[in-house]
């Protein structure tokens, strides 16, 4: 609470008021100014400040399998990039790109069937009903616990990886696609068909399109939930992937790999991210 | 700054309500009758506000004539032919401005020629001209959101006029602006009506709004929603710009007192739909 009073107020009581006392309009120019700089320079910062912490806790640790330090941990990264690992399969670049592609495979179908659910749901009243309470049922419940079932159900092939990826996406994608159509102001529909627009025109144009900055928001958040699945289920039930290197590298105490695998992770984690944050920017302003 | 008056020819109407009703039904509760046996006729050319208390079917009976809701009983004509659908010859602006966030200022504006297919090289151009009289030629490649409340507003009237409608339909258009915005709203509004030769009908709650505007002001009473009273505006077209003159007080203080009675005698007891 500021004990004196607010300045810029009309109704402020008149008083003894310090006339040399910062008031909130000069605190407001001067903490910005201060601290201006730039903002991708503080962000920058923030990570510089962690890899520091990560430093010197392995400096101070000196252990490599309790904490490998930075340069150990990159140059295990370079080194495993080529070399295969474990010693019979394949490179952290081949089980990257294998990771990547059940992702892209699960998070692509299960976008698209989400999207249809949640379309359909919008559109007819009777299905919101019946398919509604399923997903509230489904929804809470983590993708990892299916991993049991779909290893007993398909295998531990490609399959099982794929539908543990759709049945986290899919909830996902149908809320978010029901409630971007639902939240779509009436006033726009109404304005596109007195406007002259048919109404596949103004379903398509208007509603869909205004529909489409929430559902990308959705497939962002689907996105994450992807990688969760991914990496758990690879380090249950595979012979490749990420999530298989880092379970390996941990049994074996190469703890640098482990960090590697979980760079390569954040790394591909934040490329999906920002081609998705990238289509959203392209949609334009969404208010 | 006084615009010529559009030519006005009696016995020709854009618009005819004859015993119109609109009952919503609703589930689980009693049916709202919003309108009830509502008839009107608006001339070609002819300026009418809707004017009544909240929930006595202004609003509504609107979007039946636009074309958006259809009538439980009675019938609505444009120029003739049976309303079944929404027509661009009848434009519409609504509480908001309700621009699509994700075009630019002329993108919206081009939208109703685009939606009917329209590409002849004349559009482009007419857009670019009510854009400069509505005075956002500068404003032509910015999004909504970067314009101001009034911005928006005039946005959407180059938006709909761009349709050369027959008739304006506008749902309290200027409610939620300033006071000093709403008038230089109402100025456009006269300017462009005396320009387009269009006919207008407004909804308002507001008094002064109606009298400057109207020549004909129709008085609903609320629940269920019905014509009250009509009244035909004394004032000329071109006097009426000065509000504060004594006809224009006195034709205020009228409307007040018959606005007094629709809603006394307008049914109170059930809860706004």
């Amino acid at each position: 609470m500021l004990d004196e009073p607010m300045p810029g107020t009309r109704d402020t009581p008149a008083g003894p008021v310090d006339p040399l006392a910062p008031t909130a309009i000069e605190l407001e120019e001067w903490v910005p100014s201060r601290l201006q700089g730039s903002r991708t320079l503080r962000r920058a910062l923030g990570l510089l400040a962690a890899a520091a912490i990560w430093e010197i806790a392995s400096l101070i640790i000196n252990d490599p399998v309790i904490l490998p330090s930075i340069q150990t941990t990159v140059s295990a990264l370079i080194k495993y990039m080529h070399v295969p690992y474990p010693s019979e399969a394949v490179p952290l670049w081949d089980h990257a790109l294998v990771s990547l592609g059940r992702i892209l495979a699960g998070f692509v179908i299960g976008t698209v069937a989400g999207v249809a659910i949640g379309a359909a749901m919008a559109s007819v009243k009777i299905l919101k009903d019946l398919i509604d309470p399923i997903i509230e049922v489904t929804r809470p419940l983590p993708p990892l616990a299916f991993i049991p079932l779909f290893i007993v159900w398909f295998g531990i092939g490609e399959t099982s990886k794929i539908l543990l990826i759709m049945i986290g996406v899919i909830p996902i994608m149908a809320v978010a696609t029901v409630s971007a159509l639902d939240t779509v102001p009436t006033e726009f529909i109404d304005a596109g068909r007195v406007l002259g627009a048919s109404r596949s025109y103004t379903l398509l144009h208007v509603r869909v399109r205004a529909a489409l900055p929430g559902i990308v928001t959705g497939m962002r958040i689907a996105m994450g939930v992807s990688w969760t699945s991914i990496v758990a289920v690879e380090m249950i039930a595979a012979t490749s992937g990420v999530g298989y290197v880092i379970l390996q590298a941990g049994s074996y105490l190469v703890t640098s790999l482990v960090f590697s695998g979980i760079i390569i992770i954040s790394a591909l984690g934040l490329l999906l991210d920002s081609l998705l944050r990238l289509l959203l920017r392209r949609l334009g302003p969404a208010v | 700054m006084p615009a010529p008056a559009p030519e006005y020819v009696s016995g020709q109407y854009d618009v005819q309500l004859s015993d119109v009703t609109k009952v919503f039904v609703r589930r689980g509760r009693k049916p709202l009758t919003a309108v009830s046996s509502v008839s009107l006729s608006v001339a070609d050319g002819e300026f009418v506000c809707l004017i009544g208390p909240s929930g006595c079917g202004k609003s509504t009976l609107l979007s039946l004539i636009a074309g958006l809701a259809a009538p439980t009983s009675g019938s609505i004509s444009f120029r003739g032919a049976q309303v079944s659908d929404t027509d661009p010859q009848r434009g519409m602006l609504f509480q908001s401005p309700a621009l699509f966030p994700w075009l630019t200022v002329y993108e919206n504006v081009m939208f109703g020629p685009k939606a009917q297919g329209k590409k002849d090289g004349g559009v482009a151009e007419r857009a670019r001209d009510l854009l400069a009289k509505v005075g956002l030629t500068d404003f032509a490649d910015a999004y909504p959101k970067e314009l101001s409340g009034g911005m928006r507003h005039r946005a959407a009237f180059a938006r709909a006029l761009i349709n050369q409608p027959a008739v304006l339909l506008l749902d309290e258009p200027f409610a939620a602006l300033d006071a000093i915005t709403r008038m230089s709203m109402q100025q456009l509004l006269l300017d462009i009506w005396a320009e387009f030769s269009m006919s207008i009908v407004f909804v308002t709650h507001d008094v002064g709004e109606a009298t400057l505007l109207g020549d004909r002001v129709v008085l609903m009473s609320a629940r269920p929603g019905r014509i009250h009273s009509v009244l035909e505006n004394p004032i000329g077209r071109a006097e009426r710009r000065d509000v504060d003159s004594p006809e224009m007080s006195a034709l205020r203080r009228k409307l007040r007192a018959d606005l007094a009675d629709a809603i006394s005698t307008g049914g109170q007891g059930e809860r706004d739909a």
